[in-house]
């Protein structure tokens, strides 16, 4: 909706001869404060945990941590002690992949502080089917093969998803999410498509995430802050908070992954 | 003290004891064109008391036996003077020539009645056409609304906005009423326009406060906006050309001297062009809007006068087959005058009015919908005056309102949407009715006191389903712990209360007066708005369970003070509480949420400010100069950590000129200038990152502004051939707004550097970077207009 308005107000800007300067401002800034990213999922790899702490606004590099600790605990009894490796990234020794139902802890020592949150690995819908489809041109899209999906989804209101596409090891959606709920089409039997072009012999590999509401609303806010622009249709800035308790910014997320690899004939 | 209690009270009573009370009533209208003329005065020579005439051109003055030297006088019209001998009550129906003298002139002498400081009401601004046309604004187009926003206490919602702001308030707390029905969007082109086409209007009252009783449902303003009625005597005709618009008004008698009507319509073609365009897009494109006023009224008696009034207006934006965009107000008021004898006047109206917000997206085969949301009322109001004598009037009546909101319903396009079925958020439905009553009184020549009381209620209908939240913090995301059904037409909550309004008037002398008001205000919706700019697709929401309505209290106090050499001024001091004030958690969701009373916080505002206004209507040059200054703040729970916050619309100062001058009789220019203090904005206070993606992280809301805004605008008005009779009169008008090519911010936005490579390929560099957006330098018009 906001794109729609948003984009409104630019034809309307542009048509109106508005002028755009860059315009530096001067500032209040506040202090440093941690940053957490995680990748805990069902593949057989180790967690990873990425801490990084915010800058100032107009600064150009993001600083990143080395000496905190960082352990994940999960409910079926294993207890993992990440190690640092480089750039703020910290990784599991042991590898267990996250199970459905199982519920995953974070804790970190940073600075004398504590931090933690937990998350659960949430179940999956299985992929009906997976088929390239020849499209006729669509507005800003051209004809050609397109990716569409068919699934089943499971009944009862409170799932969520995340979708990653990639056309020859390139993450094509890398500047937006894929991610929806199940909030107006519970139960449905789903028919998607996704709106890149393909040519034949393209490698394509299809990622589709289990994830739990509360990631699905901090991606939805992140896509959001993405997307404003501060133009007078925006909403009013708002910061995000993610589930992790202390006062960290970020999110713990478990991530139950289906992938499946094709190639465009 | 007891003696003076005591001689008050004799004073009091002494004006309802007339030994024998005979009426003068009738109606005042315009010899040319029958139209009904409001704010006429008829008063006693013997005396100096005197009566203004209504909206519908009535008056009635009671007074004992005796003969009597009666004037009429009105704006630019000639004063007739009238000898009765009254021993019985009369019907006195005047029609008023207009002066054939130099309109100036006539303008000047005129006015001067209206201008008299003891005829001056606080918190009340009348504009008349004339003026708002003088007015230069950006492509020409006349434009009431923006011509309020020059007015002290009020504030523009931003460059090019319709929207507007009174003593601090929000958009959605103004009243806007057109012919008695509530226009609930005023902007057509998301603002550049208002919806108001000045040639189909006669008159405005904006009341900043001391709404009177007889209205209510907002906090902060009532736009009372009348049209006209048209020509009851001959067939006549008005219009322009303009660059992105244009306009026709037709009027007329329909059986002479009975029945008249008045049609007005105005089209935008900027999109006339778009087919033009080199871009296939753009020519698969649309953008225009286009309204029609349409009125009849028809004198059934000497007693009875029926009026037929009504507003269509639609914007449209399409944007190839991917995205359309459709929203508009309809309005229509039957409203029938009956004076049951020479003092009981009364109005029945009955109202619709609706708006309604479409749009649709068709990206692809499974990623599609089409959205409608809206709000319609259907009202009946009964209005009464007894004209008791010159003293006392009162006023008093009943209203009721039937809402229906649709919060939206979404449908797919064609069945290979993802959405596989419509989707209907449950309609709500209520019932806002009030009583009221109020009394003006004439203590003395001095003294003039008016105050009432408006009781208002609100219900909530059935069917409906409502929740019951629960929230881990206040500010967080809402649970639903309960949902609640209520059956059909069931009342299942109700709010009321009592509204006290009252002003006091003393006039210290003939040429200065003090005066005071005091007012509480309920409101009972409002708009589910989250960003500074209202938008079509921000929805009206009713109290109900888990909302209570809004409550303001208003005190004002104002000075004014005229000079013989045609000089006005006024100085005005407000302070205003408001109670269960909205505003939005953060990351709220509004659109299509059925629980979006979830999202609401609710706390505090409060705003004060004084208002300094000087008028100058007398010689070549005229104009205005006000100045305001004034704050606006809100404390809410659960947002910006707790403290208050500058609102949206809070301005330290605010200053407006305007002001013509009349070279000769073929040519007049006009200059405003607006100087105001900038916007507040929660500019970024430092980033993050996330999946390689850059977050910003913002400080206390609204705690930075934008540059000081300023801008000045000149026009000037050319009649060729100015009143000569029996000829098409027309005239020019050009203008340039912010002549001075001022890049006032209308937004900054915050975002990273763009740069081309070798290729002519945007690559984004990462750099962080804050840009100001500057709408509307040196925006030239031409618009010719003409009259026959």
């Amino acid at each position: 909706m906001k794109k729609i308005n948003n984009l409104i107000f630019v034809l309307t800007c542009l048509a109106l001869f508005s002028c755009r300067d860059e315009v530096i401002l001067n500032l209040n800034t506040i202090g440093a404060v941690l940053v957490v990213e995680s990748n805990i999922s069902n593949d057989s790899v180790p967690f990873k945990v990425k801490l990084t702490t915010s800058a100032d606004y107009y600064s150009l590099t993001i600083p990143t941590i080395a000496d905190a600790q960082v352990t994940i605990m999960s409910s079926d009894g294993n207890l993992d002690t990440l190690f640092h490796d480089s750039a703020g990234l910290f990784y599991s020794k042991a590898i267990h992949p996250c199970k459905i139902g199982i519920g995953y802890t974070l804790n970190i020592k940073y600075n004398g502080k504590t931090y933690s949150a937990s998350e659960q690995c949430r179940p999956q819908n299985p992929i009906d089917s997976l088929k390239m489809v020849n499209m006729p041109k669509r507005g800003f899209f051209p004809a050609g093969l397109y990716l569409w999906e068919w699934a089943q989804e499971k009944p009862g209101i409170g799932d969520s998803y995340q979708w990653n596409i990639y056309k020859n090891d390139t993450l094509l959606n890398k500047e937006f999410y894929f991610i929806n709920d199940d909030k107006l089409a519970d139960g449905y039997y789903w028919a998607s498509d996704f709106p890149f072009l393909f040519k034949v012999g393209d490698k394509i590999i299809f990622e589709q995430m289990a994830i739990s509401q509360p990631f699905f609303n901090f991606l939805t806010a992140v896509q959001s802050q993405i997307n404003r622009d501060g133009s007078p249709f925006s909403s009013p800035p708002s910061n995000i908070n993610g589930n992790i308790s202390g006062g960290a910014l970020g999110f713990f997320a478990v991530r139950n992954t289906i992938r499946k690899k094709l190639t465009v004939k | 003290m007891i003696k003076a209690a005591f001689t008050g009270l004799v004073l009091f009573f002494s004006h309802f004891i007339f030994a024998q009370n005979y009426t003068i009533s009738g109606r005042i209208t315009d010899l040319k064109s029958g139209e009904d003329l409001t704010g006429a005065t008829v008063i006693i020579a013997q005396t100096n008391y005197g009566v203004a005439t209504n909206s519908y051109g009535f008056y009635s003055l009671s007074v004992p036996k005796g003969t009597y030297k009666i004037l009429i006088r009105f704006v630019g019209y000639e004063e007739i003077e009238k000898v009765i001998l009254l021993t019985k009550n009369v019907t006195l129906n005047i029609e008023l020539s207009e002066k054939i003298k130099d309109i100036d002139e006539v303008l000047i002498s005129a006015k001067a009645e209206e201008s008299k400081v003891e005829n001056k009401q606080i918190n009340l601004i009348k504009l008349d056409m004339q003026t708002v046309r003088r007015i230069p604004v950006v492509f020409g187009e006349v434009d009431i609304l923006k011509t309020v926003t020059m007015l002290p206490g009020i504030i523009s919602a931003g460059e090019g906005n319709s929207g507007f702001s009174v003593r601090g308030g929000t958009q959605d707390q103004n009243l806007i009423l057109l012919d008695e029905a509530t226009v609930y969007n005023v902007s057509h082109l998301l603002g550049f326009f208002s919806v108001f086409n000045g040639d189909a209007i006669r008159d405005l009252d904006v009341y900043k406060g001391g709404i009177p009783p007889q209205y209510g449902g907002r906090l902060s303003s009532l736009i009372d906006i009348r049209m006209k009625e048209g020509n009851a005597k001959k067939f006549a005709g008005t219009g322009g050309l303009g660059l992105l618009s244009s306009r026709l008004t037709l009027e007329g008698p329909i059986v002479k001297k009975k029945a008249s009507f008045i049609v007005s319509g105005r089209r935008s073609y900027a999109d006339v062009f778009l087919p033009l365009a080199p871009n296939e897009d753009a020519k698969n494109s649309q953008l225009y809007f286009y309204d029609l006023n349409a009125k009849l009224n028809y004198k059934l008696s000497d007693k009875d006068k029926l009026f037929i009034s009504g507003y269509f207006g639609r914007d449209k934006f399409k944007f190839t087959t991917l995205f359309g965009n459709s929203w508009g107000n309809k309005t229509a008021t039957v409203r029938w005058n009956h004076l049951f004898n020479s003092k009981l006047f009364s109005n029945q109206t009955l109202i619709y009015s609706d708006f309604d917000y479409y749009f649709k997206f068709n990206i692809s085969e499974s990623n599609n919908l089409e959205f409608t949301q809206g709000i319609a009322d259907l009202s009946f109001k009964s209005d009464y005056a007894w004209f008791y004598n010159p003293y006392h009037k009162l006023n008093f009546g009943a209203t009721i309102t039937h809402h229906t909101f649709k919060p939206g319903e979404i449908k797919p396009i064609g069945d290979q949407s993802i959405l596989k079925e419509p989707i209907l958020l449950d309609h709500r439905k209520a019932l806002e009715s009030a009583l009221y009553a109020e009394h003006e009184y004439k203590i003395n020549t001095r003294f003039k006191l008016r105050y009432g009381l408006r009781y208002s209620i609100f219900n909530n209908l059935g069917s409906a389903k409502e929740y019951k939240f629960a929230y881990d913090s206040i500010g967080a995301a809402p649970k639903v712990v309960d949902t609640l059904r209520f059956k059909e037409n069931s009342i299942f909550n109700t709010y009321s209360g009592f509204e006290p309004r009252a002003s006091l008037s003393y006039n210290l002398s003939k040429t200065n007066a003090i005066k005071a008001s005091f007012s509480r205000t309920f409101q009972y919706l409002q708009q589910a708005s989250n960003s500074a700019f209202a938008l079509p697709i921000d929805q009206w929401v009713p109290a109900n369970i888990d909302l209570k309505p809004q409550i303001g209290e208003q005190i004002a106090i104002g000075i004014f003070k005229n000079f013989d050499i045609g000089l006005e001024t006024s100085v005005e001091l407000y302070y205003k509480w408001m109670k269960n004030q909205v505003d939005f958690r953060d990351n709220a969701v509004l659109f299509l949420n059925d629980q979006i009373y979830g999202e609401l916080l609710t706390g505090k505002g409060w705003s004060y400010g004084s208002e300094f206004f000087i008028k100058k209507t007398k010689g070549k040059l005229k104009g205005f100069v006000s100045y305001t200054l004034s704050k606006s703040m809100r404390q809410i729970e659960g947002i910006n950590q707790n403290n208050p916050y500058p609102t949206n619309t809070d301005r330290r100062h605010n200053l407006s000129i305007a002001s013509s001058y009349d070279l000769s009789k073929k040519w007049d220019f006009n200059v405003n200038f607006i100087l105001a203090s900038g916007n507040p904005i929660t500019f970024p206070q430092g980033r993050w990152q996330y999946d390689d993606k850059l977050i910003t992280m913002y400080g206390p809301r609204n705690s930075q502004r934008f540059p000081i805004y300023h801008r000045m605008d000149v026009g000037a008005n050319y009649y060729p051939n100015k009143r000569k009779k029996g000829r098409l009169e027309n005239s020019w008008n050009f203008s340039v707004y912010n002549v001075y090519g001022q890049k006032n911010a209308y937004s900054i936005t915050t975002g990273t550097r763009k740069i081309k490579d070798a290729d002519g390929k945007q690559i984004d560099t990462g750099i962080p970077i804050t840009e100001q957006i500057a709408l509307f330098r040196w925006m030239p018009s031409i618009t010719w207009n003409f009259k026959f």
